[in-house]
């Protein structure tokens, strides 16, 4: 026979009822009272805590755990009790028949953010990293410098590449905008070197040959065609060749690379940096394919019909803008971009003695700065604000100032001056700073009657770039575009052309290195996700990124050592080498354009990396701390960070 | 150089800034987030009941030992301080997530470890498990943990999981490669259906798994019966709990455990015999302490070894080892002659009462002095607590069970209950401890000496024909083979085809080398399970299973509580659930089987179990269910027998036993240590789960042999050196650790490590009843290895 029958209870009534004998002084039996207008039941013996979490009702409380007795040392669950002269614990008072309970008030709001407050004074750490947050390819910044510090730099470029798999590109290369809001800035006004330390990880691990990549995931027999092999397209490629899937990386030019290789001189960006970390990424069976002109060698929407199931467009933003300027046809006129391209492709080229460029970002810097390297030794930078609005990097600017750039600040083009259809100079006009305009920049505002003309040999424009609609074949392939770049839905990726996604610069326009890489990574879990069969909410789910909600105290720092500068190659003998500066032709080889960032030595990053608040936390969002803070206003609340990450 | 060093300015160091304290690999208190709320302390002290934390004078948690290292306190890496911070300052330093917490996948499931079964949570983030939390749904651990549970979770994603079937296309000689599915299915069934053809059914035999679910035990014995066409099944509840088993089926009518974890939490007195329960079922022990240390409940340990119980114990006997009968039938004694016995309860609930005290007459506690060492004073109080409390409460384990005389001793266990009327009332009644996640389910599937499921007699026609009728086959009508019986049976021939599933046999049964000898014969031999075990390094096919954490299902703890296992991430490569796979080969080999999921399994257990009847998936939720569960309607049975016994004519059974210890391998000159086998914390049965996970690894890399200080001097032994251990069976090699936690005379050996195995030194000799054998019972010496 089975196991018979027998007699049952409920467990937690025979337990309880256990207890009540066990315990004198407790009311008998369950009991009714009134927690913030709403009537609960009470177990007999419950406290208030205790009936109220049954009811749902959150009372906080710091110190309270079913399974210890409680202290009320938190003083957290305090709350006020109809005809009682003083707050009472919570944790502590047995609810009673017929209580009137008040869980939240004023007085009971200042007492818990006092309370709160007292908590953090001792509570010397965040909870998560402003840096993080700000970065597009949201690298765990906080874990690779913590890897650093433990002297395992395979294993810290290892966990940048779980984000970013130009970990050596992107720690010369990154505007950084990961150190604007770096906590370290409230200890002693500079953030960690985080792009650095980055580039620091990725040099040593390279030099150690150590493995960086994980193996790819088994083969999944899927196809995927990516259009371009910029930092946005190798990045694709390298995360969906992670998840097992076959990939084609479609480069119209003869390497892979786009504007890492074209756009920023080797200065900067050594090509061996780039091949090497463009070889990792092909070492994962990622196949290239160079000299493919879409419409010429390969037609988009025939990749379907030869096997590729999903398509990846990150053809980036190439193509100079229109500058409108009088005379920007003749000769000595050209676009930044085309004449970074030239010289990286190491054509020669011959731009006389006086160069001005037209701009303020980071082609604008580029160029002037290439300008020195290929024998133009009177080079102007005329940008139409001030150094404080210009998008290039402040050190980049410092750097233009050591390599002998005069910079005309506050002044526009107006005409270009051609004799025999060549440009010999350039008629531009003084500027003042209006009203802020919609990126938050004052807008520059012509002064009347202040044109003034300056010679020049050579005119570069370094005002913007677009996408190269033109490749697209607009009409024939039936996508939609907006703006002048490519439509996407953003939740998803994909534009309106089933299983063909697309992102980075041709999607957002000109944007960052690192915006494109990030692009690059989400694009391929879109296009892993819709490869499984998600559906629209499924491929959505597979790229949200979560904002983090900061919260913020005023830590202490174990380091006080101030920030470590990049060493940089110095400046006399830069200008040595310009003098002796050729036309091109051969950048690798040619000492001007040796790299100017020498890289932190071991010593160095460590410091730099001991600097680092770690203002990252296991805990956060399960926190009872950082969640009570939040709900109490508790903290400093001195953050310093943008208001787009809060 | 170290730079923090450098830079560190003295000025700049307060408390909130000082170095963490460590307990590598598992957690660390990093001081910069502490508030010294000082709950870590709390826990480890009220509920752990361990000395770790003191607080310094600036109101910080420190060790009681005045370093940075837990290693230096009582701290036995349990964690409890880690799940009861409020802030990320105790950090687990196991986990392997990037997200933030509150954005990782959560799935609450069942511990798959021991058989307290604790509700937990596994922390998933891209089809990986990186971290686990305690869960307080359940009444069963009520938010407790231990390392194993919270730290041990990392065999799941372990490098040496199967990903795909393996099988010796070659015959026996040949390798194990990889095959399809399909390949390796039809293989299976062609083999099995040819030996059947050959040797006729019973000559093939089945091992299921106490780590499988329910519903993959309910499946595999289907199948054993049904396709197979044998009662030839068995589990390792045999070598553990199975001298329990029949004693309290022949006591009590059932052999399940009486009473659960809120009982134990309310008893007032326990006798704790042979389970070493802090290491052995930690969450339960730490139910113990909240009895005793909140509430007054007096503890009596029985133990001949210095376990850790032993610090609580109101009164600790060390009986000589296999006197356990002695001792308990000495202590029924003394509640008789003290007139505690409980007299009505005697009247109305039991039979056989006159014939038992007369045998207790002999057992004075002179004789019991005599024939246990225990001193006479000793046991009258140890009797008396229990004899007088409010509710008593007797836990066991391997210490009663592994003995020539196992059942024996399980019974006086049984009389102890009966004789205090301490059964069937909250906060009273047995608990003979499960070792595994599913010992309870799996003895429930598939039933012991001669059961089916339900434990139903498979002798009783009535009852085989219920089940022929439910699954359309005869019922083969004659009594199985017990594990032992079955290796045995291959060494000889009897067996020529077994399928393990989920059992490593090549570490847990005695006598290993003749085990290996029986599989080598084996004309077929097929394995399933997560590793490439050291049984089924032996096996011509190799199923890949999935883990606990990769399908849903149910487990029944110690407590009868069915409970959810729930898939929290996907099997490895090509592993399937255990059930999916036996479907498949069953269906192949002609008796079809197919359930689209787990609960449909269920469904159909609760159509042929009563005592399941009312178990469904959608009802487990929280604390899950415990059986009996008459059906839809029943909230389930905290506690047994609280009117009747399920015997024939409803009343529990006095039994006579005697103490008749009297083994083959008792120590002579020769062999002149008793070797008592074992288990650790940090270790899970033979140790192909936790052996895998990298910080029970850490913490326990290797066996020591634990060797009383006396011994040690004698057999010219010290700490850390090199021992062999040497048996009539065998020998080992493993390192001496001298301690007086082993009783002069007896040397203990856990039995979890693969290269050193315990069971190479253990005899196949058993208790006669249960066949459950003496694995605390061989005789042995050591020698000194000079390096």
């Amino acid at each position: 026979m089975h196991e018979g029958p027998v007699g049952e209870k409920s467990p937690r009534e025979a337990e309880v009822s256990q207890n009540e004998a066990g315990m004198p002084g407790m009311s008998l039996g369950p009991c009714r009272l009134e927690i913030d207008g709403k009537s609960v039941e009470a177990m007999a013996g419950e406290t208030i805590l205790e009936a109220a979490q049954r009811a749902g009702i959150e009372i906080p409380a710091m110190c309270f755990d079913p399974r210890m007795k409680p202290t009320g040392d938190c003083e957290l669950c305090s709350v006020s009790v109809a005809g009682e002269k003083d707050l009472v614990k919570a944790c502590m008072v047995v609810a009673k028949e017929g209580m009137t309970v008040e869980t939240i008030n004023p007085e009971l709001k200042t007492l818990r953010k006092d309370r709160l407050n007292t908590y953090l004074s001792d509570h010397n750490a965040y909870c998560q990293p402003p840096c993080t947050a700000a970065c597009p390819a949201g690298i765990d910044i906080a874990g690779y410098i913590d890897l650093i510090l433990q002297k395992d730099y395979a294993g810290s470029t290892a966990l940048i590449k779980e984000m970013l798999p130009l970990p050596g590109v992107l720690g010369r290369v990154c505007p950084r905008p990961c150190e604007d809001p770096c906590r370290r800035v409230q200890i002693d006004g500079k953030p960690v070197a985080i792009c650095a330390l980055k580039r620091f990880a990725a040099d040593k691990a390279a030099e150690s040959g150590l493995p960086t990549q994980p193996e790819p995931k088994p083969a999944t027999g899927k196809r995927v065609a990516v259009i371009g092999a910029g930092p946005t397209g190798l990045s694709a490629a390298y995360y969906l060749a992670l998840e097992g899937h076959k990939v084609t990386l479609f480069e119209e030019q003869e390497k892979a690379g786009g504007m890492l290789r074209f756009g920023i001189p080797p200065y900067r960006l050594p090509n061996n940096v780039l091949d090497q970390e463009i070889n990792d990424i092909l070492s994962l069976g990622v196949e290239l394919k160079t000299n493919q002109a879409m419409g010429r060698d390969y037609q988009i929407e025939t990749l379907k019909d030869d096997g590729y199931d999903a398509v990846y467009l990150s053809i980036g933003a190439m193509a100079a803008k229109p500058t409108g300027l009088p005379g920007d046809d003749a000769e000595g006129v050209m676009s930044a971009i085309k004449f970074l391209a030239d010289v990286n492709w190491n054509k020669t080229v011959d731009i006389g003695k006086r160069v001005i460029v037209i701009g303020g970002g980071f082609t604008a810097a580029d160029a002037v700065r290439t300008a020195r390297r290929v024998g133009a030794s009177d080079v102007t930078m005329m940008y139409r604000r001030t150094r404080k609005e210009m998008s290039a990097a402040a050190h980049e600017i410092h750097e233009c100032d050591v390599e002998g750039i005069k910079l005309e600040l506050l002044t526009a083009p107006v005409s270009i001056k051609v004799e025999n259809g060549r440009a010999v100079g350039i008629t531009s006009q003084r500027m003042e700073l209006g009203e802020p305009d919609e990126s938050g920049r004052r807008r520059p505002v012509p002064i009347p009657g202040s044109e003034y003309y300056t010679p020049a040999d050579t005119i570069l424009m370094a005002i913007g770039q677009d996408v190269d609609v033109a490749a697209l074949k607009e009409d024939d392939l039936g996508l939609h575009k907006k703006w002048g770049t490519i439509e996407v839905d953003e939740a998803t990726m994909m534009t309106n052309l089933p299983g063909v996604f697309s992102g980075g610069d041709c999607v957002t326009g000109a944007a960052t290195v690192v915006e494109g890489v990030g692009a690059g990574r989400l694009g391929a879990f879109a296009i892993n996700a819709y490869l499984n069969g998600a559906d629209e909410a499924g491929i959505a789910a597979a790229i949200f990124q979560h904002k983090p909600k900061f919260f913020d105290i005023g830590a202490k720092a174990k380091s006080l050592a101030p920030m470590n500068d990049m060493p940089v190659l110095d400046g006399e003998g830069r200008l040595k080498a310009f003098e002796n500066a050729g036309h091109g032709g051969d950048v690798d080889n040619d000492e001007a354009f040796r790299e100017v960032e020498t890289g932190f030595t071991e010593e160095v990053a460590l410091e730099e990396a001991g600097r680092c608040l770690m203002c990252r936390c296991q805990a956060t969002g399960v926190c009872d701390l950082q969640r009570l803070s939040i709900e109490y206003g508790a903290g400093t609340k001195t953050y310093l960070g943008k208001e787009a990450w809060k | 150089m170290n730079v923090i060093e450098k830079i560190q300015e003295p000025e700049d160091v307060d408390a909130g800034l000082a170095p963490p304290l460590v307990s590598w690999p598992f957690f660390q208190l990093e001081f910069e987030k502490c508030i010294k709320c000082l709950q870590c302390v709390r826990i480890c002290d009220e509920v752990q009941h361990r000395k770790v934390y003191k607080v310094d004078e600036s109101g910080y948690p420190v060790l009681v030992s005045g370093t940075n290292d837990f290693r230096d306190t009582q701290c036995n890496n349990c964690g409890q301080c880690v799940g009861v911070c409020p802030t990320g300052a105790l950090k687990d330093l196991s986990d392997t997530g990037v997200l933030p917490k509150n954005l990782r996948q959560k799935t609450t499931t069942t511990c798959g470890y021991c058989g307290v079964g604790c509700a937990i949570e596994l922390e998933t983030e891209m089809g990986r498990v990186v971290a686990v939390n305690p869960s307080s749904v359940s009444d069963a651990n009520i938010g407790n943990l231990c390392v194993k549970g919270r730290f041990g979770m990392d065999f799941i994603h372990h490098k040496d999981r199967l990903t795909t079937p393996l099988m010796r296309r070659g015959g026996k000689d040949s390798p194990l490669e990889p095959a399809t599915w399909e390949e390796a299915i039809a293989f299976t069934a062609k083999r099995l259906n040819e030996v059947k053809a050959k040797h006729g059914a019973h000559s093939l035999a089945g091992l299921t798994s106490a780590r499988a679910t329910n519903e993959d035990n309910f499946v595999f014995q289907k199948m054993i019966r049904c396709a197979f066409g044998t009662n030839n099944i068995d589990h390792c509840a045999r070598l553990c709990h199975m001298a329990s088993a029949v004693a309290l089926k022949k006591a009590v009518g059932s052999s399940a455990p009486s009473a659960s974890s809120p009982d134990v939490r309310m008893a007032t007195a326990f006798i704790i015999c042979g389970s070493n329960t802090t290491v052995t079922h930690p969450v339960i022990s730490s139910q113990v302490f909240k009895a005793k240390y909140e509430s007054g409940a007096k503890v009596v340990v029985i133990d001949p070894r210095r376990i850790e119980m032993v610090d609580h114990a109101d009164v600790w006997l060390r009986p000589k080892n296999g006197t356990n009968v002695a001792v308990l039938n000495g202590i029924a004694r003394i509640i008789w002659k003290a007139g505690l016995a409980n007299d009505d309860f005697i009247a109305a609930r039991t039979d056989n009462w006159d014939t038992y005290i007369k045998s207790l007459e002999k057992y004075t506690p002179e004789y019991v002095e005599k024939v246990s060492g225990v001193p006479a004073d000793r046991l009258e109080e140890a009797a008396l607590y229990y004899g007088k409390a409010e509710r008593g409460m007797l836990l066991w384990g391997m210490g009663i069970t592994q003995h020539l005389t196992g059942v024996d001793g399980a019974l006086a266990m049984a009389n102890l209950s009966l004789i205090s009327g301490h059964v069937g009332k909250p906060g009273t009644g047995f608990i003979p401890l499960r070792g595994q996640s599913n010992v309870q389910g799996c003895s429930d599937m598939q039933g012991q000496h001669n059961n089916l499921p339900g434990y139903f007699d498979i002798k009783d026609p009535k009852d085989r024909a219920m089940f022929e009728k439910a699954w359309g086959v005869p019922m083969p009508e004659d009594d199985f083979l017990t594990v032992v019986e079955m290796e045995e049976g291959a060494c000889h021939g009897d067996i020529k085809a077994m399928f393990i599933m989920g059992e490593n046999p090549m570490g847990s049964s005695p006598d290993i080398d003749e085990v290996r000898q029986g599989f080598q014969n084996l004309e077929f031999f097929v394995v399933q399970d997560l590793f490439l075990s050291e049984t089924a390094e032996l096996a011509d096919v190799v199923f890949p299973a999935a883990s606990f954490a990769e399908k849903d299902g149910t487990f029944t703890n110690t407590e009868r509580r069915v409970q959810l296992v729930r898939k929290a991430v996907e099997p490895p490569g090509e592993a399937r659930a255990d059930w999916e796979i036996i479907c498949d080969v069953s269906t192949a080999m002609g008796y079809p089987m197919s359930y689209n999921n787990a609960s449909e399994i269920m469904d159909e257990i609760a159509s042929i179990v009563p005592s399941y009847g009312g178990i469904r998936h959608d009802r487990l939720d929280g604390s899950g269910l415990q059986w009996p569960c008459l059906d839809t309607d029943h909230p389930g049975t905290r506690f047994l027998y609280e009117e009747s016994f399920p015997t024939d004519n409803g009343k529990g059974l006095f039994h006579v036993v005697e103490q008749n210890d009297v083994g083959v391998d008792v120590p002579d000159d020769l062999f002149p240590l008793n070797l008592n086998s074992g288990r650790l914390l940090e270790h899970y049965h033979t140790g192909t789960m936790s052996r895998r996970s990298r910080g029970l690894h850490h913490m326990r890399p290797e066996g020591e042999v634990e060797v009383n200080p006396e011994d040690a001097r004698r057999y010219n032994l010290e700490d850390g050196c090199m021992g062999r251990i040497v048996t009539k069976r065998g020998s080992i090699e493993v390192k001496v650790f001298v301690t007086d936690k082993t009783p002069e005379g007896a040397i203990f050996y856990p039995f979890h490590f693969a290269e050193a195995p315990a069971n190479r030194l253990i005899s196949g000799t058993f208790d006669k009843a249960s066949q459950t054998p003496a694995y605390k019972r061989t005789a042995a010496r050591i020698e000194r290895i000079d390096a």
